[in-house]
């Protein structure tokens, strides 16, 4: 059993961790105890990142749809119909025709090159890095560099750690973990959350509200309308940390929240420590264009990397559908690559180089352990190769030479912090239940590859969704039940959790679609 | 085994691998990436650190590994079932004795009632040289209390043991495998003196103590045995674990696997299974909804019950740890073992949870 030193692709945390190989292929994975990240521990997440690789839904062959169907071509035919696709959408249409979307999963060098694609290829600026993460483009640089920027270490070291949010044992167990050991350990933490998760406990204050920006802004205001006891922690404290996990709230929330911040990070002592989602989420901030449009109505070609829109919402699938040209790479089937014209099968991490950025700005390397299955190609190997196509000069055919030309290329500049946006206030209905997302949740429920990892699907089949037990009881439900969601703008089905870590008249369950007042019902 | 005690000097270990590597390939200790030990193929003698802490993955794993393939299937003129063993020659040297009570521990349970051939294959084609701890490994050890170490009796289970002297090892082969390897250099080895002898006494005096956790284990096994811990301590618990699954898969004792098919068009495939974890819901998943909160809780109840009760310590003749301290490090959120154990300790010393004994005692689940 060899073990090859490789980077967790999962979240924005990048734990260290060993790929074990056994004659040719990854059995298994371990941490690395000498980490700086992972410390000898993974979730599970990490603990299953090997699954999905010889999953026999794998994508191994380039496809092209052929009258009508996706069908098996050779490589040189398909990277032709995808260049041919993309240049007939510039050359017919004009504005923002062409649109590039690319995963927060993807490394920087992949990053880099789709950057090169759309500004130098392409000529567009239609081009969204980790599609998910909204805020992506304004997120105070601050936050990120600099003596406001924190790291994971710097928990341990404050005398005041304020989470802003619920879920980081499952969304951010690294986080997690520093703070539940500090705040074992009596040091004074607050937790701004309508949930009671396990850091809930050993806080010495818990607030169990749905608008944790709301509190910031009171405290920003001096106290006003925050408990009492809020202001007197935060005053007493001469070093703290503010933590917030990134997509947890809808945009015009979370820049909200993430101008409160900007208000009391101003104060000395205090540190914010930024969650991002994806692996490579930072990477993807730092590669972004300078002013990216999400692209629009106008939109008639777009080449999708290792994400499915088609899945987000049904307005979405119906845009995709719309398109004129898609083309897609991917893993595995989706969505998305069932709509695609063009689908390139991609290296999944364990079978590519490259590096990714943690959320704290470290610097970590993928290292290539087995090699994809069948055609499959690492994701840079393509984008390379289509970059050349489409005319980009000295793209480099080696990892070493992409990286020079990232080395020479400016990066964007640091964009101004948000503008404070009025939040979208929830239109008070009169329903009791108030539905409050779980979107990181829903995000890894949606993640393509977990949807593939054999164990993560086992424990995440059930949808659930939690709510109180005095609710329950008003609504005659029982724990295990399958009730109906109901709101505004659909509806869905899962199971009920009943217990009192949330609040009376809160409802929580993996799913952004809803949001607000919702009613709810045992389903037939 | 008559127990013939002799004695290597530190500078001949190498040449004696060097012997040994002939006789199949040499797992031991070496130093990884990030200054990570790892027990794994020794190419070169000069690669093995003996001064090594632990490795957190058990070398159990080499014998249960993460995943194997039992079998390759094909249909066409009639199902073809192609079973895959391993009989790689393996010497396993200088592991701790907690790890070889873990390998023996999976032994019986892998012979019992069906005998495992894949596991067994691989164990009757290993070799254990196990490396006697004359201190902790890692501070987070707690050996002493649970019967796992810090060194080994004859009979339990070792093929060769070596006790670290000053500048030398003692060598106590076991068994007629850990005596064949002696005899690949025989010329390396001389027959231990009483004063060698005499020194192993003075140095394994009181040798307990300098293990920082000492007897909770018993305790635990007491509490739980009675079911005297209040069933809020376990909620407060379980509350925390994240079910990474960490504590089971680095575990030298647990041996919970899933077995599964794998095939592209269903003519065609294997059979595999892979390392899983009693924590998990899907694990024992039941067909009616349980609340999860409380199916959570029962599913760390049970792990740890598994691990302490009276009712499984009867039936293995042993509990189900053996102190190696894994779970310490891999465990995000302590709710490892040792972590669990001390608040059980707590229970006795600040009864701030009610009288434990004030709960009706119950069978266990």
């Amino acid at each position: 059993m060899q073990r090859i030193l490789s980077t967790c692709p999962h979240c924005g945390a990048g734990c260290g961790l060993y790929l074990l190989i056994e004659r040719g292929e990854v059995i298994g994975v371990m941490p690395s105890a000498g980490h700086p990240v992972s410390r000898g521990t993974l979730c599970m997440r990490g603990w299953t990142s090997f699954q999905h690789l010889r999953r026999p839904e794998r994508l191994e062959f380039p496809q092209a749809r052929l009258n009508a169907t996706l069908t098996r071509v050779p490589w040189d035919d398909a990277l032709a119909f995808l260049v041919e696709g993309l240049e007939r959408a510039r050359l017919e249409h004009t504005g923002e025709a062409i649109g590039l979307w690319a995963s927060g999963r993807l490394t920087n060098e992949e990053l880099f090159l789709l950057r090169r694609i759309a500004s130098e290829g392409l000529h567009t600026s239609a081009i969204r890095f980790d599609p998910s993460l909204h805020s992506l483009d304004r997120i105070p640089a601050a936050f990120l560099e600099g003596p406001k920027a924190a790291c994971l270490e710097d928990i341990q070291a404050a005398d005041l750690l304020l989470v802003l949010g619920d879920g980081l044992g499952e969304h951010h167990p690294q986080a997690a973990s520093r703070l539940l050991k500090a705040m074992d350990q009596g040091k004074r933490g607050i937790v701004i959350a309508p949930r009671r998760d396990l850091l809930a406990r050993p806080a010495t204050l818990h607030l169990q509200v749905a608008s944790p920006e709301d509190v910031l802004a009171g405290l920003v205001s001096g106290g006003e309308g925050s408990p009492e006891s809020l202001p007197r922690l935060w005053g007493d404290a001469r070093s703290r940390v503010l933590i917030y996990p990134l997509k947890s709230l809808p945009l015009p929330r979370e820049l909200r929240l993430l101008a409160a911040l900007e208000r009391l990070a101003a104060e000395d002592g205090t540190k914010v420590l930024l969650l991002f989602p994806r692996a490579n989420s930072r990477g993807a901030y730092r590669q972004r264009l300078e002013s990216p449009r999400p692209g629009g109505p106008e939109l008639k070609a777009l080449l999708v990397v290792e994400e499915d829109p088609a899945s987000w919402s049904p307005a979405c699938r119906e845009m995709l559908q719309g398109l004129a040209f898609l083309a897609a790479l991917d893993l595995f089937p989706t969505e998305t690559t069932e709509t695609a014209q063009v689908v390139l099968p991609t290296a999944s991490f364990a079978e590519k180089e490259g590096t990714l950025t943690n959320s704290e700005g470290r610097d970590q390397q993928l290292q290539p352990a087995v090699l994809p299955p069948g055609e499959a190609r690492p994701e840079w190997v393509i984008l390379a190769e289509v970059a050349r196509r489409l005319g980009v000069r000295e793209v480099g055919s080696t990892l070493e030479e992409i990286r020079s030309g990232m080395a020479s290329q400016p990066l964007t500049p640091a964009p101004a912090g948000p503008a404070p946006e009025h939040a979208a206030t929830a239109a008070t209905g009169h329903t009791s239940l108030q539905h409050v997302p779980d979107r990181l949740g829903w995000m890894w429920l949606r993640d393509t590859v977990l949807r593939h990892t054999d164990d993560w699907q086992r424990e995440h089949q059930d949808r659930w969704v939690e709510i109180h037990p005095e609710d329950a009881k008003q609504l005659a439900l029982r724990p295990g039940w399958m009730v109906r969601v109901t709101g505004e703008s659909g509806e869905f089905q899962a199971r009920a959790r009943v217990s009192d870590r949330v609040a009376r008249g809160i409802l929580i369950t993996p799913h952004e679609l809803l949001e607000g007042p919702v009613q709810l019902e045992r389903a037939a | 085994m008559a127990s013939r005690v002799q004695v290597i000097q530190q500078d001949a270990v190498s040449p004696w691998v060097d012997a040994l590597m002939a006789a199949g390939t040499i797992i031991g200790p070496r130093r990884g990436p990030n200054g990570d030990p790892q027990l794994a193929p020794v190419h070169a003698v000069d690669e093995l650190d003996l001064a090594y802490t632990h490795d957190l993955l058990p070398p159990t794993r080499y014998l249960l590994p993460p995943t194997e393939i039992l079998f390759r299937f094909r249909a066409g003129d009639g199902l073809r079932l192609i079973p895959e063993y391993d009989d790689r020659r393996r010497i396993f040297f200088g592991i701790r004795s907690c790890d070889v009570k873990g390998i023996r521990y999976q032994e019986q349970f892998f012979r019992r009632d069906f005998p495992d051939v894949y596991f067994l294959t691989r164990l009757a084609n290993a070799t254990l040289v196990s490396l006697a701890c004359t201190a902790p490994a890692l501070p987070t050890c707690f050996c002493p209390c649970c019967d796992g170490g810090p060194l080994l009796k004859p009979g339990e289970g070792h093929d060769i043991q070596l006790t670290p002297l000053p500048g030398r090892y003692l060598v106590e082969a076991d068994s007629e495998a850990g005596a064949s390897l002696v005899a690949r250099a025989p010329e390396l080895f001389r027959d231990a003196t009483a004063a060698d002898l005499a020194e192993r006494t003075e140095m394994l005096e009181g040798i307990d103590q300098r293990f920082s956790t000492t007897g909770y284990l018993s305790r635990g096994i007491s509490k739980v045995t009675n079911d005297a811990v209040p069933e809020e301590v376990w909620e407060e618990l379980a509350e925390r674990c994240i079910h990474c699954g960490g504590c089971a898969y680095l575990c030298p004792f647990c041996t919970c696997f899933t077995v599964s098919d794998r095939s592209r068009d269903g003519q065609e495939g294997e059979r595999f299974r892979r390392w899983d974890h009693c924590i998990l819901a899907g694990f024992t998943r039941e067909a009616s909804g349980h609340n999860p909160r409380d199916q959570a809780c029962e599913q760390f109840k049970r792990r740890f019950f598994h691990k302490l009760s009276y009712q499984y310590l009867q039936r293995e003749g042993r509990p189900g740890c053996v102190g190696c301290g894994r779970c310490l490090t891999t465990c995000m959120t302590a709710v490892d073992m040792a972590a669990v154990l001390m608040r059980f300790r707590e229970l006795t010393r600040k009864p701030k949870w009610g009288p434990p004994w004030a709960a009706k005692p119950r069978t266990s689940p």
